[in-house]
């Protein structure tokens, strides 16, 4: 299964990718914005994302609005992973599309959770 | 009665010497220790933080600036060994192979401080921002701020390490 990562610090790309592939993901794409993010689902429909908030060109709000209109990728899972760690900022990823959400910073095993619940629920 | 003054315990003390700002300063604090406990996986021991225009001795700093009711900066502040170990624990990588990735390394270490720091100190009456991290290297640079700016420097050590966060606090 293809996994996309989208944030704007490779550093936090890297650490989620070593945490994927610990879990067993391998093929990983990244994205260094939600405009790029989207680029990529055009070039091979991920089946998990994970994206930051607070990037340039388009947001990860922004990203998972655009995403969410897009055939089949209405239901992806997506996982919001930001220092966004406000009520009103998680209602907000919400409502935008975002499936579940981890606040930076985190431990890889609130991240390895996360994302193994996350595709659990939603293969159900 | 004598008790009464301890009611309130934390981890941390709010640093009664800084005044006003104490409180904010032991969020930032705890902010960064946060974040290294989590993240880094390097242990940090916090010192006693000052009101001081004397820049931090360091060579790598991240800045990321907030504006709430109350605006400035947070910064981190290493020296480029200190920083490189930090780079490689981040990234489960030795401290070799890592120079090129240390720029990003370190933006992101300060946004997440900045951005629990932001946590602690958002709330619904109150909404408060942050920007983009900006890193700057290199050994031979002035940093000006505003004349009445509040400057209060807290060391942090890491091992053999001295590093800082510092909070800028732009005059109301
Ligand atoms: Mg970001």
């Amino acid at each position: 299964m293809r996994v996309l990562i989208v944030d704007d610090s490779s550093t936090m790309r890297r650490i989620i990718a070593n945490t994927l592939k610990k879990l067993g993901y391998d093929d990983v794409v990244e994205a260094g914005d939600g405009t790029e993010g989207l680029q990529k689902v055009a070039q091979g429909k991920p089946g998990l994302i994970l994206t930051d908030w607070n990037m340039p060109k388009m947001d990860g709000r922004e990203f998972v609005k655009t995403l969410r209109t897009q055939s089949g990728m209405e239901a992806v899972p997506v996982l919001m992973v930001t220092t966004h760690a406000e009520r009103t900022d998680v209602v907000l990823a919400l409502q935008a599309g975002v499936n579940d959400y981890v606040v930076k910073p985190f431990t890889p095993e609130t991240l390895k959770e996360k994302i193994e619940a996350l595709l659990g629920k939603t293969a159900a | 009665m004598s008790h009464e003054s301890t009611a309130v315990s934390t981890e941390t003390p709010a640093y009664p010497h800084l005044g006003e700002h104490g409180p904010m300063v032991d969020a930032l604090v705890r902010s960064a220790l946060d974040v290294f406990a989590t993240m880094v996986a390097l242990p940090l021991v916090a010192g006693v933080p000052t009101i001081s225009d004397a820049r931090p001795p360091a060579n790598v700093i991240g800045t990321v600036g907030f504006a709430g009711s109350i605006s400035g900066l947070v910064s981190f502040c290493g020296t480029r060994v200190a920083s490189l170990e930090i780079t490689a624990a981040l990234l489960g990588s030795s401290v070799d192979a890592v120079a090129g990735d240390l720029p990003d390394a370190i933006g992101e270490v300060a946004n997440m401080i900045a951005g629990s720091f932001r946590t602690k100190m958002s709330h619904s009456e109150d909404r408060w921002a942050i920007t983009m991290p900006v890193v700057t290297i290199g050994e031979d640079f002035l940093q000006k701020y505003s004349s009445s700016a509040v400057r209060v420097i807290c060391p942090l050590t890491m091992g053999t390490h001295q590093l800082f966060v510092e909070l800028v606090l732009q005059p109301a």
